[in-house]
């Protein structure tokens, strides 16, 4: 079996010398090439035709997540291992959806990144565990449209506060429009949302959405 | 012909002398006529008959036997319009041609009567001569024969005299009574004659319908019996009967009195003793005159005399009464002399420029002309000088009315001197308000431009002061950004370094042994500083708010803070997949959401947080809800202790150097709701 060739893409000549002791100090892999930023990996992976690219995210020029949609393209049979400092979501949402293979915080054990080099090789997705569960928690997350709510009959009164409330207006404001007083007004907040089962005012944005409230703000 | 009417004067007389004439041939007569007897005695007629003949006053004709024409006297030529020489020897019916007056018939001559019959012809009257002329006389005539000494008649003698102007006399007193009665009756008012034992004669239709009474009730009554004897009153009993037996009258004698059917009334009675008519004395003709209103009238005229009077002398405006002939004042009132301090009589027969009222005489016809032309003349203010020269200052109004037949001009004047004095004081005062007023005005205007300058000063010191805080803001922003990337670029990167070291030295240090634990140990340290580094720059600023966007930045924030706070949390984002917003929104909507939750953490107690990130077209928000304690809102924006302690005040700074706003809803046991609103402009957040 052939040894695995990773090709690394960091900006931080200190951290590459590191992953490139650790690569080349496990059996069965070693260094073929490295870029200092993604504008350099571009040029140079279609050429070397690595079997794991280990690409930092945050780099001057052309950033992990673009470097990694381009590499994609032109050279397919590379597989993007992110390795990141980043723990929010949303970059490893735009990394995924760039086509990165898998996801890979700095501060990770190295014994992760070296399994997660294999993992990729091997085909599969390498989510690092710490965040497996907010990645895979927001793709299960109920957008809102897919979420059941029970089904209840509103008075006029219940559904107007809780449209209102769902648009960002406070109580105050929603008394003064509906001529009611502040307490009325909660007391058809409460009411509303009990019917209908739900407990934040996060959820009433949800039902609001589905029920098609919100269209004109 | 009446004989009954005795006429005065010549009448009787004549007819005396033609009784005379006729009674010639008799005896008596004869004797008082000598020259008949000479006559008689066979003798031609002779000259001093013709001479007897001419001085009768009468017309006579002397007739022969054969009724010819033998004398006639110079009235009978006169009267017949034939002279003698001319009618000797007609025939007596050519010369005296007489007809009936009022058939127009011939008549037959009296000669011819008298030489038929031998006797004599009385005095016939409505007999009218027709004169040769053609001109008519009313005559009276009569005829008798002349006899000779055997009695035969041998001639006749004719006498006639005009009658006319006798007829005409009695028909005018026949005329006159008619006239007289015909007034009588006629008149308005009520008239009685009376008899001269007071009886009512007669009385005519004014007197029935005034006093309601009849003719029955009436004639042939004494006066004082009429009615309810309202007459009976000795006074004018005595006055009728001083009148009767002279000719004398009396004039409006007063009877006030009820009278029978007509009630109260005032009656004027005049008198008058009429002539004797027919003979008969003593009639008195009563006029009665019902005088009850013209009383009143008169009563009501000086009543209102008595109260122009008192108006005249009472009035406090001075009036003048002025002949508009003489131009003379002819009266003036009491408060007139005191204004200009003449006398009554100073002011009576001056002309009104004499007194100031007109500067001359050319003027004063001038006003007379218009007053004359138009009933009325008015001058708001006129100068008049008072006697003493001083000045004063008049309404003048004057008009012309008739009094009775007579024309009057009445002046009112009225001093309006300190009327005038007053207005001069208002109208003064009046200025000077308005002038202290504009001063005031003046000095608002001034005052009101140093506070609208200050205003825009302290304005501009706010929007200096806001841009300051803008820029430290921004700055520490940016301070904290940079080392937050400092954190994790360089610490971070050298921290995987020394990590990625630690592991290749590790695993080539034999296993086990101590210095292969303590590798790890060190990985593990590594491992935990890295961690807090993260941790660190995630506080200071997370850079996915610079890499990803709000959405991400806060809901990854919002995961981390209920981690390790152990309070649920709920985040929704809506809306914000359109694009970024302002970086500066965007950082001030995740310091606000960051400062909220810190004090829900700190404050709250809350079991359950909810985050909601709501982007519309107009706006942005972010809602933080918990379901903890809460705290009391009611307070003043700033005067709030909690809102002190809550950082209420910078959360409300970061929205507002956003253009945006703060709502914070708490109640006691009720959680608490921050709202956090940015207005978004078109074309923002691209």
């Amino acid at each position: 079996m052939a040894e695995l060739a990773v090709f690394l893409v960091d900006d931080h000549a200190i951290v590459r010398e590191g992953l490139k002791a650790l690569i080349n100090s496990q059996a069965g892999m070693k260094t073929v090439g490295e870029a200092e930023d993604g504008l350099d990996a571009c040029e140079r992976v279609p050429i070397l035709r690595p079997d794991v690219v280990v690409m930092d995210v945050s780099m001057p020029g052309l950033s992990g997540s673009q470097a990694t949609e381009r590499l994609r393209k032109e050279c397919p049979g590379a597989k993007v291992l992110a390795l990141t400092v980043h723990e929010d979501k949303g970059y490893i949402r735009q990394l995924l959806a760039a086509g990165a293979a898998g996801y890979v915080l700095k501060r990770t054990a190295p014994e992760e990144l070296i399994r997660a080099i294999r993992v990729v090789a091997a085909g599969q997705v390498y989510l690092d565990p710490r965040m497996a569960g907010k990645v895979v928690g927001g793709f299960v997350r109920r957008p809102a449209e897919d979420t059941q709510f029970r089904d209840a009959a509103l008075s006029d009164r219940e559904v107007e506060v809780a449209r209102l409330t769902a648009a960002g207006h406070s109580n105050k404001e929603i008394a003064s429009r509906l001529e009611l007083s502040v307490k009325t007004v909660e007391t058809y907040r409460a009411r509303g949302m009990e019917k209908l089962g739900l407990s934040t005012r996060a959820d009433l944005v949800r039902y609001a959405v589905q029920q098609g409230w919100l269209q004109n703000g | 012909m009446s004989r009954s009417v005795s006429s005065p004067g010549r009448y009787p007389l004549r007819e005396t002398c033609v009784r005379l004439h006729v009674a010639l041939p008799d005896s008596a007569a004869r004797r008082r006529c000598p020259m008949a007897a000479d006559h008689q005695a066979g003798l031609d007629p002779a000259s001093w008959i013709r001479a007897a003949l001419a001085d009768i006053g009468m017309a006579t004709i002397v007739a022969d036997a054969a009724g010819r024409v033998l004398l006639m006297n110079p009235v009978a030529e006169s009267m017949t319009g034939w002279p003698h020489h001319e009618a000797s020897a007609q025939p007596v019916a050519a010369v005296f041609r007489i007809e009936q007056e009022q058939t127009r018939e011939p008549t037959t001559n009296p000669v011819e009567d008298v030489l038929a019959t031998g006797s004599a012809v009385g005095l016939t009257d409505h007999t009218v001569l027709i004169a040769r002329g053609g001109r008519e006389y009313r005559i009276d005539h009569g005829a008798a024969p002349i006899r000779d000494a055997a009695g035969t008649p041998v001639g006749a003698v004719l006498i006639f005299c005009d009658v006319s102007e006798r007829q005409r006399a009695v028909r005018g007193v026949e005329n006159a009574r008619a006239f007289a009665e015909g007034i009588v009756q006629t008149v308005r008012e009520p008239l009685l004659v009376l008899d001269a034992d007071l009886r009512v004669t007669s009385a005519n239709r004014s007197f029935y319908l005034t006093f309601a009474t009849t003719a029955e009730e009436t004639e042939g009554r004494s006066l004082f019996e009429l009615g309810k004897s309202q007459w009976a009153i000795p006074q004018l009993r005595e006055l009728l009967e001083e009148i009767l037996p002279r000719d004398s009258h009396f004039d409006d004698f007063e009877v006030d009195g009820e009278f029978e059917s007509i009630g109260r009334r005032s009656m004027v009675l005049n008198a008058r003793r009429l002539p004797p008519v027919g003979g008969i004395l003593g009639l008195i003709l009563l006029a009665i005159e019902d005088a009850t209103e013209r009383r009143r009238a008169i009563a009501a005229l000086e009543l209102s005399e008595v109260r122009y009077r008192r108006l005249f002398e009472t009035a406090q405006d001075g009036i003048l009464l002025v002949d508009p002939v003489t131009r003379r004042v002819f009266d003036a009132n009491p408060f007139l002399a005191d204004l200009l301090g003449y006398t009554h009589d100073e002011l009576v027969g001056k002309e009104l420029w004499e007194i100031g009222l007109f500067k001359d005489i050319e003027s004063s016809k001038t006003a007379f002309r218009t007053l004359q032309e138009n009933g009325y003349i008015r001058y708001e203010d006129l100068p008049l000088g008072t006697k003493n020269g001083h000045q004063i200052e008049v309404e003048f109004v004057s008009n012309v009315y008739d009094v009775g037949e007579k024309r009057v001009i009445q002046c009112n004047i009225r001093d309006i001197t300190d009327r005038k004095r007053a207005e001069d004081a208002i109208r003064a005062a009046h200025a000077q308000l308005e002038r202290r007023v504009q001063e005031r005005t003046a000095e608002l205007a001034h005052t009101n431009g140093t506070l609208t300058d200050e205003i825009t000063r302290r304005k501009q010191a706010e929007a200096d002061r806001r841009e300051l805080q803008q820029r430290l803001t921004t700055a520490q922003e940016d301070e904290r950004q940079r080392i937050a990337r400092e954190l994790h670029d360089q610490l971070g990167q050298h921290l995987t370094a020394l990590g990625l070291g630690l592991k290749v030295v590790k695993d080539t240090t034999p296993d086990p042994s101590p210095a292969r634990e303590r590798l790890q140990a060190l990985q593990g340290l590594t491992d935990r500083i890295g961690q807090e580094v993260h941790h660190l720059a995630l506080e200071l600023r997370p850079t996915a708010l610079d890499d990803i966007g709000l959405q991400a930045a806060l809901a990854n924030y919002a995961e981390g803070w209920s981690e390790r706070s152990g309070i649920d949390m709920d985040f929704h984002g809506i809306g914000l997949d359109e694009g970024r917003l302002p970086a500066s929104i965007e950082t001030a909507l995740y310091r606000v959401v960051q400062e909220a939750l810190t004090n829900v953490l700190k404050h709250a107690a809350a079991r359950r947080v909810s985050v909601v990130l709501q982007r519309t077209p107009g706006q942005v928000s972010a809602v933080v809800e918990d379901d903890g304690r809460g705290f009391d809102t009611d307070l003043p924006v700033g005067f709030g202790a909690a809102e002190r302690r809550l950082g209420v005040l910078g959360m409300r700074e970061r929205m507002a150097l956003v253009g945006g706003t703060l709502t914070i809803e708490s109640g006691g046991g009720r959680g608490t709701t921050v709202i956090a609103r940015v207005p978004l402009v078109t074309g923002e957040g691209q």
